[in-house]
Parts: C-alpha cells; structure tokens; sequence
C-alpha cells in the first residue's frame, strides 16, 4: 500500500507540474504584446520597456516558466487586470460561494441518477430500462446555458414559482440580518440558525442546482446501469439468487456494492465537470462565484485570471484523481498491484 | 437476454450484428435524427424558406416576429427567418465534430499506437504528457485557448481538438499494448517488418475500430462544446447562424419572444442526442462482451 501511495503521489506531482507548465504555454499564446496589457495601449515606448524589464518579458522562456513555476508555488499567481487585486485572493474570495451550488448539484444526482440506474439494471431490456435510458441520455445532452434559460423561462417568467437571479431574499436583511461567518450566505445562514434565510436561500438554490445537476444525473445513472448489470452477470449472484436470498438483497448487496467503485469515479469525474459548467450556470443565475468570476475575466480577456481559473479548476480535478484513485486502492487491494 | 450463440450456426457473424442492431431501438432513433439533420444542413440552400437570412440579410421591420405559416420558428431581434438560419446552423456544427473528431483521431490514434506498440520511454513519456492534457475539464481547456485566441469558429475546433486528443490517445494505446502480446504480432516482427509497416498493416486496422465507436460517442459533447464556447462569445461570430451564438443573441429578449432561444437550442439538444443515443447503441453492438446491454 505505501509503495502504491508513494508511486501514485509521484504521478500527481509530476501532472501538476505538467499542467503549470501547460498554462504559462497558453499564456504566452496571447496574441500581442503582454506589457501592452499591464501598461496600456497609450504607453509610451520607455513605459513599455519598464514593463517588459518589470515582468522580465526580455528573459529567455525558460527563465520566465521558472519564474512563473516558482510564483505559483509561494501563492504569487499575478494579479487579476480587471478586479487589481492579486487571482489567489480573489480565487479564494469565489470558491466557496460555488462549492455550495456544486455540492448541492452533485448530491442531487447521486439521489436521482444512482437510483435511476438502478431502476433501469432491474428492467432490463424492458420499457422502464428504455425510458431510464432515454431520460438519462437526453439529460447529458442538454446545452447547460440553454436549460438554464429554459428553467428561468417557466418557472420564473410564467409560473413565478422560483426566483431568477442572486443567493437570497435581499429584503431579509431587513427582518432578519444575517450574521457573516463563511461569507456564503446559505452556511451562515445554517449556522447562525437564521431559518428565513436559509429558506429564502434554498428557495433561490432550486432553478441553478436544478440545471447544474443534469448531466450529473444521466452520467451516474448510466454508469450505475452498466455497472449493476456486470455485476447481476457474475457468477456469485447466480449463486446467491440460487441460494434463495431475497432480490432486495441481491441487488444490494452483490450488485450494488462492488459497482461503487465506478460509481465514485463517476462522481469525481462530474464534480469537476460541473465546476466548468458552473460558469454558464453562475452567469445566466447572477450567482456570485468562481463561475460569473471567470465569465467576467474572459469576457474583460483578463489573461492571469483565466489562467489562474484554469490552474485552480485543474489542480482540483488532480486532486480528486488521487483521492478517488486511493479510496479505491483502500477499498479495493487488485487496484494497488 | 437471449444473445445469438453456437446454437445458431447458419447465423454469421455479420447477421447477428444485424440482429442485434434491430432489437436497438434507440440506435435506430439516433440514426433516423441524425441522418435528417445532416441532410437538412447540406440541403440548407434549397430547404430554407429565406437563405439570405442565414448570411447577412436583415429585415428591421420585420423584428420578432412569433411562428407563422411564414416563418415557421419565427424572426429574431433583426428580423431574421430563425428557420432558414437554424437549417443552416447544422452545418456549423457537423463541420466543427468532423475537423475534431479527425484532427484528434489521427494526432491520438498517433501516439497511443506508437507509446503502445513501441513502449518503454517513448510509452512512458507520451502517456505523461496525456496525462497533463487528460488533467483539465475539456471544456475548460477549450475555453483557456479559445479565450486567448482571436474568437472565431475555426479557433474554437482548435482549441476543443486541442482537449480531445488525449482521449483517443489512451484509448489507441491500450489496444496497441494488448495487439502487440498477440501473435500475428510477432509473425510480422519476425519475418522482419519495419515499425511504421506493423503499425499501419497489423495495429491500426486492430485498434481503430474502439476508436471510431469512441468517435460517434464523442461527436455529441463536441458539438455541446462547441455551442457553448459560441454562446460565451469564443467562437462563431455574428452573423453566423451557429445555434450557440444564435442562443445567447436571443438571452435578452427571451421574456418577450420564447422562440428566439427555443428553436437553436432545441436543435443543439436534438443532434448531440442523436450522436449519444448512435453511441450508445454502436457499443451495445458491437462489443459482444457488453451485448446484454
């Protein structure tokens, strides 16, 4: 197992770098001249070659990817153009906000998606397995931005039964104010006890969880489906179906449990996959995040918070890799081999 | 559950991927809506009721108008027969999965038959870089490029090729790595064929075909892809008929004219479920292990 650990840290580390190194490439595809940028279009010739000199432009490339490598590394990620302030602060400033519409996203499709494979490995060549499977299909083909304006145009503009944009009733504030503690207003809510605005928040989650969660939905409840049906194939639920145990617990126990493995890289895979759509969703919703962060820096063409975006959205899908990829090495001991 | 089995001599084996392909009926569903909407975009010039709209005419005074019998889906906020454009639009989208789908076909089809038939270093250090590409969100990546390319159609198939490589890549080179144990494998090594000709006469034909059912599987979050790298303004430009562009031109005046965004987005929708229900089927068919599904 420490062999294995070891060995897997060692792969992660060396894409990390690989992706640090893939981002300075891609900033260095921008077309122009980056002091332009930092200095403005108006500058004077000797501003720009203060500029080139202060961001070291003149360096050979290797010295500029060192020099970038070691800025990432001590928290030094540039500093955004568009809001001044330096991308990590700001980065850190937007997570939390998405996290919590990711969470909620995620949760809801392995409430609905998981049992929905299910449903379709136990009617197996029949409607219901036909119509899961239409269901699941079309929900991962769904445009993101496109459900969103779908959503908000019926349950918004016609029925007016959810509301459209931002985190919470700003009329509360008022009646009941909130008291920040993790400047996400759902959480401080939750922990400050503040029932109005919890209500109030988890009523304006509804629409973007909403269209956030779809293709989570049709991508685990297709997994669970191919995985639960390899498993009902195995010789040892034959077994156990021949023994008389009850199908609930066939199900269950012999199919359900060893499919979790590809269920929790399923998982893995759409949580980070839904951190990206979170910026159409967090842009159409008003909702204030890494998302609308990232919309706002591309459409400004604010090149280090793109990168920075690209970086951090990266780093946590390297992370998640490895996190699946030892849970699954825990749980399971022909994966360390 | 019943599969063609030795019981059935009389059938080959192509007879019993017929069969199979008939008890899909979500294949045949993806098939039939492909084939209508590859064949309405080339017929485009002669379908469309107003082909100037899908160019460069406008008609102010003929702005927003809800379906009629005249303009079946309506006009947009210039005025635009969305009909004509959203005929047009497919093409867009069908050229943009082609030119990917073969750009990163034959760059990964490439390196993951060489990393796997060749192996040692060469294996190691092209499944590294893989690795790296294969470590962001394809859509973040494409965004990342396109965002720093000047926006148009042809940057953003650059930059989604760019994010799909990898994919074919892994693919390609785990069937390379099991053909290479086989044994026609060491007949041609032994009778002293080159690398490229055991490559190209005994791997590629092997392993291509993972690759094509992966290609249909694919088309469908290309064009997703693509549509939204064009409603976040980095790809097709105005006045382009590309349905993702044409989605976010119709966001503001949603409330007032619901086809505006309805029918272009419906089309994105209809032809990536199309590609996925093809996908599924294709792999459902013809891979006899998985046949039950």
């Amino acid at each position: 197992m420490v062999k294995f650990l070891v060995g897997r840290l060692a792969q992660a580390v060396a894409v990390v770098f690989g992706v640090m190194v893939l981002t300075f490439l891609i900033a260095r595809l921008v077309p122009g001249d980056p002091a332009i940028a930092y200095a403005g279009p108006k500058a004077t010739p000797a501003e720009l070659a203060a500029a080139r000199r202060q961001f070291g432009l003149d360096d050979p490339p290797p010295q500029q990817l060192l020099r970038y490598l070691g800025g990432v590394l001590r928290g030094d990620w540039g500093t955004s153009l568009h809001t001044k302030a330096p991308v990590l602060d700001d980065l850190v400033r937007v997570v939390p906000t998405t996290l919590v519409l990711v969470t909620a996203a995620i949760v809801v499709a392995v409430l609905v998606g998981v049992p929905l494979g299910i449903f379709a490995a136990r009617s197996q060549g029949r409607l219901g397995d036909v119509v899961a499977k239409v269901v699941a299909i079309l929900s991962v083909s769904f445009p993101v931005f496109w459900l969103a304006l779908l959503l908000q145009l019926l349950f918004f503009s016609r029925l007016g039964w959810f509301p459209v944009a931002g985190q919470y009733d700003p009329a509360l504030d008022a009646t009941s104010p909130l008291f920040t503690v993790v400047k996400v207003p759902l959480v401080d809510a939750l922990l400050t006890g503040n029932w109005p605005v919890l209500l109030s928040g988890l009523h304006h989650l509804a629409l973007p969880v909403a269209t956030l969660a779809a293709y989570p939905v049709g991508a685990c409840a297709m997994v669970t489906r191919a995985a639960m049906l390899d498993n009902l194939a195995e010789e040892h639920v034959r077994m156990v179906r021949a023994l008389g145990f009850s199908e609930r617990s066939v199900l269950t126990r012999f199919a359900l449990r060893p499919s979790l493995s590809p269920i929790l890289s399923i998982v893995a895979l759409v949580f980070a996959y839904s951190l990206t759509n979170s910026f159409i969703v967090e842009s159409v919703f008003n909702w204030p995040g890494l998302g609308s962060y990232a919309i706002d820096s591309i459409q400004s063409l604010d090149v280090p918070a793109i990168l920075g975006v690209t970086l951090f959205v990266a780093l946590i899908y390297v992370a998640l890799n490895l996190l699946v990829d030892l849970c699954q090495a825990y749980v399971d001991p022909r994966v360390r081999s | 559950m019943s599969r063609p089995t030795a019981s059935r001599p009389a059938r080959g084996r192509l007879t019993a991927r017929l069969h199979r392909l008939q008890r899909q009926p979500l294949l045949t569903i993806g098939l039939v809506m492909a084939t209508i909407m590859v064949a309405t975009g080339l017929l485009a010039p002669w379908l469309a009721p107003f082909p100037a709209d899908a160019i460069s005419a406008t008609h102010p005074s003929a702005a927003l108008l809800p379906p009629s019998s005249e303009h079946w889906f309506g006009t947009d906020g210039i005025g635009r027969d969305i009909l004509s454009r959203v005929l047009y639009g497919s093409r867009i989208s069908l050229a943009i999965a082609l030119f990917v789908v073969t750009v990163a076909g034959v760059v990964g089809l490439t390196v993951g038959l060489v990393a796997g038939y060749v192996g040692g270093k060469a294996d190691a250090l092209l499944m590294r870089v893989t690795d790296v590409f294969l470590a962001f969100p394809a859509l973040l990546l494409a965004v990342a490029l396109a965002a720093v390319l000047t926006p148009s159609a042809s940057h953003a198939a650059v930059a989604i090729s760019v994010t799909w490589w990898p994919w074919y890549a892994r693919l390609a080179r785990a069937q390379a790595a099991s053909i290479r144990t086989q044994g026609y494998a060491d007949a041609a090594r032994v009778i002293g064929a080159g690398w490229v000709r055991q490559l190209a006469r005994h791997v590629l034909p092997n392993a291509a075909t993972s690759v094509f059912v992966q290609m249909s599987l694919d088309a469908a979050g290309i064009i997703l892809t693509a549509a939204t790298l064009s409603y976040l303004g980095l790809g097709a430009q105005d006045p382009s008929p590309e349905w993702g562009l044409m989605v976010s031109q119709g966001q503001g005046m949603a409330t007032t004219a619901w086809w505006v965004v309805t029918f272009p987005g419906l089309a994105i929708l209809l032809l990536a479920a199309a590609f996925n229900f093809i996908g599924d089927g294709l792999q459902t068919v013809l891979d006899p292990k998985r046949g039950h599904r």
